[in-house]
């Protein structure tokens, strides 16, 4: 518990004076709290000597209503430190965060990481914001109040006092059995909500495969059998919490019984006058509350600390080219020097060595998981490489700025992404000051202008509203659009397209044929037939290069060229067989 | 109104076949506050004795507290015996309703499941359940518990005397009033705050989203303010909506938590003036400091209300979903002409298909070609029932569509497009879901035919190696051939291919060529493809046009007397000659 309150203040950082502000204001109002209480005592004592008048009651009241308003004050003082720092706090850890995504290597950005980056900062920042405050009010108030009451116990009759503090020492070794219970069997139960959601995905993920192919029957009973699995484990987590919190409270429930019966027995002796019996005797119900609250918040906290975990986790991810100077260069030939590369274990590139000539085209050909994507990749750093370098113009590109870098590289992904904002914004991103004359003549080149016009609000549109009516190749070229307005002196080009229909493929080759005028290339290809003019063609085999040349010199060499050629010829003179060639096959 | 109280029965109703736990539940969170108003009739009674100068006995004594300690052990035991039923009623309840959300996909017409895509499908099947579980297996137990202990304390306070329980009352009514003035005025604000949440996540997404694009084109800076404004838009509201609200929860905080502000002076008024013994005194002092707890914490579930409102009305649109028809009468193919006669089918308000004719003969080639939006995907799925059409008729084999078995019909047809969807299960059993009784040399032979059977060889454990979900293990192109190997194992006599050739993997396209004649061999086939000349042996071709017939003919008619298929082929041409050039004069 004391380390979920050390984490929580190191996530508050510069606000955590604030918050502990409102700590200290929140124990005066856990004080005042405990007026009523007080007063409540102060009649019964009152009433037991028979002195209690008319006017004493006044005083109650009067006291009472004060205690209320002060508490009100400190409750609006306790709520303005306290959430205003938080919402300070979570803004200043969602910014630097975003900061630091700049310097996180791409390859971090995989499809399986998005959402899960994307939930720890909307969801469980969020979640902290809420809870924090509240769990650490619960925690301070709790250890306050049962501070304070033994406190006042011990000074009214030591040996009441005595019960109450053993109790509450007792209590915080019972509160630990509670919490590890809790850890324990939350681990279980989130490894079973896990195996859940997954069964649920792909159950309506699949649904149509399902459909299909009749096993509704089948998949259906692995999703029933996932649910009552988990309904049964959640269920087993309740009772396995019960027994603990049964204990816990019963061993205060225990101290309460010992402490009024005690008091009598005191009272009985005369060594205990009738009014501190009294107040004994009531008093013995409250002062254990806050900590028996603590009992049953417990197992909410758990909820905090996964979050703050998942959050840690994100930001302790190492960084990369933070440092590194600003280089200057007219020349941009891209040259590998022995580079290998490999992901974790797995080696995907070795000992690369080639050069890219400026103003020149070079392609990368090889069969799917060659290694060709991530070479290109080690271009514009999405990692780095692990022996070897790169280096553009004579540097070496892990000793330039990212920015630095960047700046004379374009590049069409195969993933089109277009953001959430307007096409011409979309486009602008390719240069940041460029005026609507340039975008249009960019959009221009890449084939774009005449659908972006004839959409309502023209370069206007947001995307999201255009979303649907825009088609997969409309948005590939205003990507290419983006790209042309940057004009970098190098482009890295993807030429896969998914299935878009030949009048957009058209457009798409023309755009991209507008993007590589006069730039040194790179093009990670796919489809043999459209490099075959490159300067360059490095063909990729297992992580090695194992040919490098001109298309026809290559074609001559009868290699593995050849053979992906052949290949790829033979699939492009591909045709369906008709009714003859069925009738043919029928007997079969 | 009457719909806002409508929503939140339906979910109830899942409720109804607990009912018993539940009544045993309620009772015995009952119980527990009736034993928690014992614990203090106890020290009521020792008050009484006190007051009354009674001398105590130690025998007395020992009976006071002892019973005192077992009322307090059977409240905090009936307590966990309630919330132990509730909670199985409320897991029970949670179980249910997933169970029956994934039956009712079953039923729902693909078309309508598909429209939601699989971003919305995961939020109505996975999330809003996960975030009602977190919600519903809070309130429901502790709900009951609260008001089970809140309705005791109450009527034992009216019961004990009137006028100690109006003063209670007074300070739940100041509380109550501060916070419907929190609730009312916090509207407006609520509004802007969720808003500029929707707006943070939105530029959180669309930040992280495009952060290859962001670091490629240099934008950090822009791109960084957008989503560091938004964040910082979201604390200003939140703030703003907070602060309003805070001198509201100042004030039903401390009052809630303050149950003795009337009641003490009117208490002790009554007991001078003889209205009210002290027993009666101390009881109700003791039961109105107990009701502050459980009033905070109820009123803390009204935020959580409002939201498994929401969530659950999404939940029952789903269930309220129109189901996939089905006539009574069912009758099963025997032969596989596929007749479409006068289906006109309208999406939202769009017509998408208008009075098609066609014919597709049994074992013949059809291509069904058009631009984009010609319908022609529309057209095939039709004939799977994604969609119930509005008027004409798709018979196979004479039947009409409705009138033969879902389950037959899906029997009858195998469906091939890029959609590569694999179960988390090993390969193997995989391929034989095409066939759950084929023999290991029959899927061998159908891995074989599909051109899967080298890549599945080659992982670590053959046939046995479970295909996880993030695709690590096959790579795309690998993922659809095996869907192709199940295809080839089901060997339904209707064929569709919708846009199956397209570049998921073009350095193994011949590959998969191959594993689709194997597919297609002697089959009724309906192909879709924008790649023309992958079709020109076809048997018929359907030229689409804006959701209509524009001419049916083999290649060599149409090439000659339809003018849009002329303009699809000369495109064709044109892009498959292509290539780049850095000089500029590409070809």
């Amino acid at each position: 518990m004391i380390a979920y309150y050390k984490r929580i203040m190191a996530f508050l950082g510069r606000d955590k004076k604030r918050v502990q502000w409102g700590i200290v204001l929140a124990f005066f109002e856990s004080m005042f709290a405990n007026i009523p209480v007080v007063m409540l005592l102060y009649a019964f004592a009152q009433l037991a000597g028979g002195t209690l008048i008319e006017s004493d009651i006044l005083l109650v009241f009067a006291v009472m209503l004060v205690a209320v308003l002060i508490r009100m004050l400190l409750a609006w003082f306790i709520d303005t430190f306290m959430y205003l720092s938080i919402y300070d706090a979570c803004e200043r850890q969602r910014r630097s965060i975003g900061d630091r995504f700049r310097y996180f290597p791409m390859g971090f950005f995989t499809q399986g990481n998005l959402g899960r980056v994307a939930a720890i900062i909307s969801i469980d920042l969020t979640f902290i914001e809420e809870r924090a405050i509240r769990d650490l009010d619960i925690m301070v108030n709790a250890a306050a109040m049962t501070i304070i009451g033994c406190i006042m116990l011990c000074v009214a009759d030591i040996r009441i006092g005595a019960i109450a503090v053993i109790v509450s020492v007792f209590s915080i070794f019972l509160s630990g059995r509670i919490e590890r219970a809790c850890r324990m069997e939350s681990v279980l139960r989130q490894e079973q909500q896990g195996k859940l959601t997954e069964a649920i995905l792909e159950y309506a993920m699949g649904i149509s495969v399902i459909k299909a192919f009749n096993l509704a029957g089948k998949k259906a009973g692995t999703v029933k059998k996932a649910i009552q699995e988990t309904k049964e484990g959640s269920i087993r987590f309740e009772k396995r919490f019960i027994p603990p919190a049964f204990l816990y409270k019963a061993a205060f429930h225990m101290a309460t019984a010992l402490m009024v019966g005690t008091s009598l027995v005191y009272f009985k002796d005369g060594t205990l006058s009738i009014e501190f019996a009294l107040i004994f005797v009531v008093f013995a119900f409250y002062v254990y509350l806050p900590a028996i609250n603590l009992g049953s918040a417990i197992i909410t906290f758990l909820v905090g600390k996964a979050g703050l975990d998942r959050y840690e986790a994100l930001k302790n991810q190492p960084l990369m080219g933070v440092d590194g100077r600003e280089t200057k260069t007219d020349n941009h030939e891209i040259a590998f020097h022995n580079v290998s590369f490999a992901y974790d274990d797995k080696v995907v590139l070795k000992d690369i060595n080639f050069i890219a000539k400026q103003g020149t085209m070079t392609a990368l050909v090889g069969q799917s998981g060659s290694g060709k994507t991530t070479l290109a990749n080690l271009i514009v750093r999405f990692w780095d490489v692990k022996q070897g370098a790169i280096t553009i113009g004579g540097t070496n590109i892990r000793e330039m700025t990212t920015d630095c870098l960047l700046k004379n590289i374009s590049m069409v992904f195969q993933r089109v992404y277009l953001f959430n904002d307007t096409i011409k914004n979309n486009i602008r991103f390719g240069r940041s000051d460029a005026t609507d004359e340039e975008i249009m003549a960019a959009a221009r080149a890449a084939r774009c202008h005449d659908f972006i016009s004839a959409l309502p609000q023209g370069y206007d549109t947001m995307v999201t509203e255009a979303g649907s009516s825009l088609s997969g190749g409309e948005k590939q070229r205003i990507s290419i659009a983006r790209a042309i307005l940057k004009d970098a002196p190098i482009v890295l080009l993807d030429e896969a397209t998914a299935s878009i229909d030949p009048e957009n493929e058209k457009h798409i080759q023309e755009a991209i044929g507008e993007l590589v005028k006069n730039k040194t290339l790179i093009v990670i290809a796919h489809r043999l037939s459209t490099i075959r003019y490159a300067d360059q063609i490095v063909v990729v085999d297992k992580g090695e290069i194992v040919e490098t040349g001109r298309h026809d010199d290559l074609l001559e060499k009868q290699g593995v060229y050849h053979q992906l050629w052949t290949r790829r010829m033979t699939a492009r003179n591909w045709r369906m067989k008709g009714e003859i060639a069925l009738s043919k096959n029928i007997g079969n | 109104m009457s719909e806002a109280i409508r929503k939140p029965t339906r979910i109830l109703d899942f409720a109804t076949p607990y009912r018993g736990r539940l009544f045993v539940s309620v009772c015995a969170l009952l119980l527990s506050g009736a034993a928690n108003i014992a614990t203090y009739l106890v020290v009521a009674d020792i008050f009484t004795k006190i007051f009354a100068n009674t001398p105590l006995t130690s025998a007395y004594i020992l009976f006071a507290a002892g019973l005192g300690l077992i009322f307090m052990l059977m409240k905090n035991g009936l307590e966990y015996l309630g919330l132990d039923h509730s909670h199985v009623v409320a897991f029970s309840i949670l179980a249910d309703l997933r169970q029956a959300l994934a039956q009712k996909l079953l039923k729902i017409p693909m078309g309508k499941v598909r429209k939601r895509g699989h971003g919305e499908i995961k939020k109505n099947f996975v999330d809003n359940v996960e975030e009602m579980e977190v919600l519903l297996a809070h309130m429901i137990p502790e709900g009951i518990g609260n008001i089970a202990s809140l309705i005791v304390a109450v009527i034992a306070l009216f019961i004990i005397s009137l006028e100690m329980a109006l003063a209670v009352m007074g300070v739940v009514l100041i509380g109550m009033t501060a916070f419907l003035l929190m609730f009312i005025q916090g509207v407006k604000k609520i509004k802007a705050y969720y808003a500029a949440s929707k707006n943070m996540n939105n530029n959180i997404i669309d930040f992280i989203n495009g952060m290859e694009v962001i670091k490629v084109f240099n934008q950090t800076s822009t791109s960084y303010k957008k989503y560091s404004d938004s964040v910082t838009d979201f604390k200003i509201y939140t703030s703003e909506w907070a602060k309003s609200s805070w001198k509201y929860t100042a004030v039903y905080k401390v009052i809630m938590t303050s149950p003795l502000l009337f009641a003490l002076p009117v208490g002790l008024n009554l007991y001078l003036g003889g209205q009210l013994t002290i027993g009666g005194l101390v009881l109700s002092a003791m039961l109105a400091l107990s009701m502050g707890g459980p009033l905070l914490r109820l009123m803390s579930f009204a935020p959580s209300v409002a939201i498994l409102r929401e969530k659950s009305s999404h939940i029952t649109a789903i269930l309220k979903e129109e189901e996939l028809r089905q006539n009574s009468a069912l009758k099963i193919p025997e032969h596989f002409d596929i007749d479409i006669s006068d289906v006109y089918f309208a999406y939202a308000d769009t017509n998408v298909l208008e009075g098609i004719r066609l014919s597709f003969p049994q074992n013949t080639l059809t291509a069904l070609v058009g631009e984009s939006g010609a319908g022609k995907t529309t057209l095939a799925r039709l004939l799977m029932r994604f969609w119930e059409y509005q008027s004409g008729e798709i018979q196979i084999g004479g039947i009409c569509l409705r009138d033969i078995p879902f389950d037959h019909l899906m029997q009858c047809i195998s469906y091939v497009s890029q959609d590569n969807f694999l179960f988390r299960m090993s390969i193997g059993e995989n391929i034989c879901i095409g066939k759950p009784d084929a023999t290991q040399e029959e899927m061998i032979k159908a891995a074989k035919a599909a051109c899967c059977h080298d890549f599945i060889m080659e992982t670590p454990r053959g046939y046995d190696t479970v295909v996880t979900a993030s695709g690590a293990t096959l790579s795309g192109g690998e993922r659809q051939r095996v869907t192709i190997a199940r295809a080839i194992i089901k060997n339904a006599p209707i064929i569709i291919l919708d846009e199956a050739t397209s570049f998921t993997d073009p350095e193994n396209e011949d590959k998969l060529q191959e594993a689709l004649n194997e597919l297609i061999r002697g089959k009724t086939v309906i192909v879709i493809a924008h790649r023309l000349s992958t079709i020109v042996h076809a048997d018929q071709i359907v030229v689409l046009d804006h959701g209509k017939v524009h001419k049916t003919g083999k290649h060599r008619e149409l090439i000659q007397t339809s003018e849009i298929y002329q303009q699809l082929w000369h495109a064709h041409e044109n892009i498959a000659g292509w290539s780049i050039a850095v000089g500029g004069d590409t070809k």
